[in-house]
């Protein structure tokens, strides 16, 4: 029996860093190496999703595994990332075939990859037909797909006998035989699944699914046979919870689960579960409506306001309205998942992508100004736009080149296995099997673009307080020299954020001018590409590297700004004015997901009126038209408390983007960014 | 009809039910020892000068018509009594070093302003303060503007210190949805001491306000050294018990802000003794219950 969840917390948060592998178990790296090498020797020619399969089935039958008998679930397999080597060397080799007579790419314009880890299987399958159900659908079959997807599911079963004989454990014994039936089981057998996929795609943010809906029926069946208590499934819960903390160590992404609109018993469990734990991953999203109980609110608020800073909130009426007019049917619509920071897809049916390009908005400021004079700025952001479009064109086709090489680079027979419209059409999700085919392009560094704009359209047009070529000077000089006009382009124009018409009038018309142009550029899968307008903090340090000083008086080299979030310590005005010039964009157009950052100080957001406020902000961003929206709390005197000591403020959590961190675990130039906000909160 | 302005303070959720814009006013008729917004006391308009920002450009001074800003030795400092407050160095300052306070505003700009997040208020159960200084020193600005507001569906509450002619209330009662009302002390001694004005006329005033229908919220800004003690605390619940209409009291803890008196060249007054703590506030809470005050009582910090 395992110990109380608190008293084996610690062990628990280090269970992969101390795992141990028994030699006995399996093989060590060379030896599966060398089967590997065998096997592909002795069959040049087989098809690749063949070889892919055969290696998972390789790792799951003779890898080592590691099982503690302090733990509810097993899950730990050596599997030394082959498949992923596997795919690297693919990667390698197709990509230098495709792309090594390309000219040099603009730096950091944009950002262009093949993303196949932004994916979500169809959950319900799992839980229906388990395993074994998999499997057995699958080899009812025939043709190279099916053969591949009932090898990795057979294999997954052959794992799952490996487990039961190493660790007596109920859960195990009765997945080799059937779906799961109990609360325990379904936990099991989903976080084996999570670990597998992994196994066979790398570490990504997939979606772990419609939790409350997909798992009430199997703690409420618990419950009514008297299987399982309340306290009990709330220790299951922490001990599964936990491992997604374990992996990530606080430091990456982490996967996100999904709540409401309807909620049910296991939805409050959870919440109450989630602020014990205070942990910084899982993610927790939750889709709110009209339908959302107050109780329920309150208690998601309360969360928040309690500093569980994995917390996102979505408008749920918007986001299906948002699916719907790009292309879903409404019963799919309503489906919808968010993979990844808040990337909305049809749970099982869609391959998103999110990830599959990034553009830099701020860049293509650098390069209209480097583009020479022009006679107005009507023509200037004419021109703005251009350099946009030639952008994206670019990106869309890099990524599109990108995807017609993914069949031979990895194909994914365990997750194509678990979504129908691949099984229905005997495709994998690399050949574009999913029902909903879609790659995403986000736009980085709203603030940037919107606030330089708006400077050289007041100092330059409106006031001729300067011209164009002294601009350009002075940002070549990296404002050096030029402190006088860069304090004038900073603290007398307008910036976005504080709803004031000229800065949000620029920015209203780059997004309008993005969905225009992305939403309906065709892939290489079947699909389209979708706008999404959010910027994590890797993406915007990358592409802040690669930009030089901007007229918003940003100096080169600086991280972009996140999000749809205004220049840190720009928006004066507050959390409302900040909300209104973000309403203002036509959010609907970024089907691939879009996020508003919230700083509140603790002063506003304490006490039984805090939650009343929190909650009013969350309702009054979305009857406005937002979609998404996160929150930190917190002052400048903590923050820098938290950088002086940071033993003392171990579990202080801060929201970085898609994602958030213990404060503790952040960079100092990145603890700098929340200090300066948090300041002139 | 114009307004001097002191500040707009959005998101406000202290002056009032729900999320509220809190338009401040400039002047007063109190000398509050312990005011923490010295820059709203005088009706006319001043320059602060927050020191933390300044650059040491120099541009202030080339526009000053009156050689109000020095530099010597490498500091700048203002000449407030040289100073006519024509606003020309808060223009020049690129540093937001120099705040211009006593703007003037339209009660159609107070209004666009404040309108601007009325989702928040519908959401909220909020709406719009009016603070200070004294608000009602303004009396036709403040009517006309609650008037334009109501109009428009948002709640209006008037943040006052009491300490004007009754008159004065007739012109906004009738607009008015909400009343903040400040009592300080029932020692009229003491009130005269530490706020240079009696209390009469305004407890005069609270007993006919509260007879008009509209709901009060008392407001006690606790004091060490002045009423931050069980005894004063008790003796001020006394008189509220019997009135009609009030709604609450708030007991409003005493914080610094002496940066501020720094900042407009006013004396600092503000008591050298340490903000209440949450114990305290906590106890006084209570001493205002068990004298005879027997509504809800609430206080603005968590005990």
């Amino acid at each position: 029996m395992p110990k109380p969840f608190d008293l084996a917390r610690n062990q628990l948060e280090r269970q992969y860093l101390d795992a141990q592998f028994a030699p006995a178990s399996g093989l060590s790296k060379k030896e599966l190496a060398a089967e590997l090498a065998r096997h592909r020797a002795e069959n040049p020619n087989e098809p690749r999703i063949v070889t892919r399969a055969w290696l998972f089935r390789l790792l799951c039958s003779k890898g080592r595994i590691a099982v503690e008998p302090d733990d509810y679930f097993a899950d730990k397999l050596e599997h030394h990332n082959l498949l992923i080597a596997l795919r690297e060397e693919w990667r390698r080799e197709e990509e230098r075939k495709e792309f090594k007579s390309d000219p040099p790419a603009i730096p950091g314009a944009y950002a262009a990859i093949l993303d196949v880890g932004h994916t979500c299987p169809d959950w319900r399958n799992l839980l229906r037909y388990g395993f074994t159900g998999l499997r057995d659908r699958a080899a009812a079959r025939s043709g190279v797909f099916y053969e591949a997807v009932a090898m990795v599911y057979d294999a997954a079963v052959t794992l799952v006998k490996r487990f039961a004989a190493a660790l007596p454990n109920s859960a195990m014994a009765a997945l080799a035989e059937r779906p799961p039936q109990t609360f325990h089981e379904a936990l099991q057998l989903a976080y084996l699944y999570h670990e597998l996929q992994e196994m066979e795609d790398g570490y990504s943010v997939r979606s772990m699914g419609r939790f409350d809906q997909l798992y009430c029926r199997f703690y409420a069946d618990d419950l009514k046979a008297g299987r399982l208590t309340c306290d009990q499934a709330k220790e299951l819960l922490k001990y599964f919870w936990v491992k997604f903390f374990a992996k990530t160590r606080g430091k990456l992404f982490g996967k996100p689960f999904l709540f409401g609109p309807e909620v049910n018993e296991l939805s409050y469990l959870a919440f109450d579960v989630y602020r014990e734990m205070q942990i910084v991953d899982p993610k927790l999203h939750v889709r709110l409506g009209d339908r959302t109980p107050k109780d329920f609110l309150e208690k998601v608020v309360g969360c928040i306001q309690a500093g569980c800073t994995g917390i996102v909130t979505v408008n749920d009426a918007a986001q299906v309205e948002m699916l719907r007019q790009s292309g879903k049917t409404l019963e799919d619509a309503r489906d919808y998942i968010l993979i990844g920071c808040y990337e909305p897809a049809v749970m099982g049916q869609e391959l998103n992508c999110s990830g599959a390009c990034g553009l830099n908005l701020a860049k293509a400021v650098e390069r209209v100004l480097a583009s020479g004079d022009h006679a107005s700025f009507d023509d200037l952001m004419a021109a703005y736009l251009r350099i946009l479009d030639s952008q994206i064109a670019l990106a869309a086709d890099k990524v599109r080149r990108e995807e017609r090489l993914w069949p031979r680079v990895s194909p994914s027979p365990l997750l194509s296995g678990a979504m129908d419209s691949c099984l229905e059409r005997g495709l994998d999700v690399s050949q574009g099997g999913a029902k909903y085919n879609t790659s995403g392009c986000t736009a980085v560094g709203l603030a940037n673009a919107a606030d330089s704009l708006a400077v050289i359209k007041q100092l330059v047009y409106e006031e001729q307080r300067c011209i164009l070529a002294e601009l350009r000077a002075a940002l070549g000089a990296n404002w050096k020299g030029h402190e006088e006009l860069r304090l004038t382009a900073r603290s007398r124009v307008p910036k976005w954020g504080n709803n004031d018409d000229l800065v949000d009038g620029i920015a209203v018309k780059i997004t309008d001018f993005l969905g225009k142009r992305i939403n309906h550029e065709p892939n290489a899968r079947g699909g389209v590409f979708q706008a999404a307008l959010y910027g994590i903090i890797v993406t915007a340090k990358a592409f802040g590297k690669l930009t030089g000083a901007l007229p918003d008086g940003r100096l080169a080299g600086e991280p972009l700004t996140m999000n749809t979030g205004a220049t840190p310590g720009m928006d004066k005005n507050g959390v409302t004015s900040l909300i209104n010039s973000v309403t203002k964009l036509n959010l609907s157009q970024f089907p691939m997901g879009t996020v508003l950052d919230i700083l509140l100080h603790p002063s506003v957001a304490s006490g039984p009126e805090g939650i009343q406020t929190i909650s009013s902000i969350i309702q009054s961003h979305f009857a406005q038209g937002g979609m998404a929206i996160q929150f930190n709390i917190f002052d400048a005197a903590l923050l820098r408390e938290a950088q002086r000591h940071p033993e003392k403020y171990a579990n202080l959590q801060v929201r970085v983007c898609g994602w958030n961190v213990r404060f503790a675990d952040l960079a100092p130039e990145e603890q700098e960014i929340f200090i300066t906000k948090a300041e002139a909160a | 009809m114009k307004g001097h302005l002191l500040d707009i303070k959005r998101l406000s959720v202290h002056d009032g039910p729900g999320i509220r814009t809190t338009v401040f006013l400039k002047g007063c008729p109190l000398q509050c020892r312990w005011c923490h917004n010295p820059e709203s006391v005088s009706s006319k308009p001043e320059i602060g000068f927050l020191k933390k920002k300044c650059l040491g450009c120099g541009r202030c001074a080339k526009v000053c018509p009156t050689g109000a800003h020095v530099f010597r030795d490498g500091t700048h400092s203002l000449n407030h009594e040289l100073c006519n407050a024509c606003g020309k160095c808060v223009e020049a300052c690129l540093a937001d070093a120099l705040e211009y306070y006593g703007r003037e505003m339209s009660v159609a700009e107070a209004a666009a302003a404040v309108l601007e997040d009325r989702t928040f208020y519908a959401k909220s159960g909020g709406g719009c303060t009016l603070s200070g200084g004294e608000p009602m020193l303004q009396a036709g600005f403040c009517a006309e503007l609650f008037k334009l507001l109501r109009k428009e569906g948002i709640h209006c509450a008037m943040d006052t210190s009491g300490a004007v002619a009754w008159e004065t209330f007739e012109t906004v009662l009738p607009y008015t949805d909400l009343f903040l009302y400040d009592v300080k002390h029932t020692d009229d001694r003491l009130h005269r001491e530490h706020t240079g004005s009696s209390n009469r006329m305004i407890l005069d005033n609270l007993r006919r306000l509260s007879e008009r229908g509209v709901p009060i919220e008392i407001r006690i800004p606790t004091i060490p050294g002045f009423n931050a003690d069980e005894e004063s605390m008790a003796a001020t619940g006394k008189p509220l018990s019997g009135l009609p209409n009030i709604v609450g009291v708030r007991l409003l803890p005493y914080h610094l802000a002496r940066l501020k008196y720094e900042a407009v060249g006013h004396a600092d007054t503000m008591p050298h003794l340490a903000p209440p703590t949450p114990a305290l506030m906590a106890r006084l809470r209570q001493a205002l219950t068990s004298a005879g005050y027997q509504g809800p009582a609430v206080c603005s910090m968590l005990e």
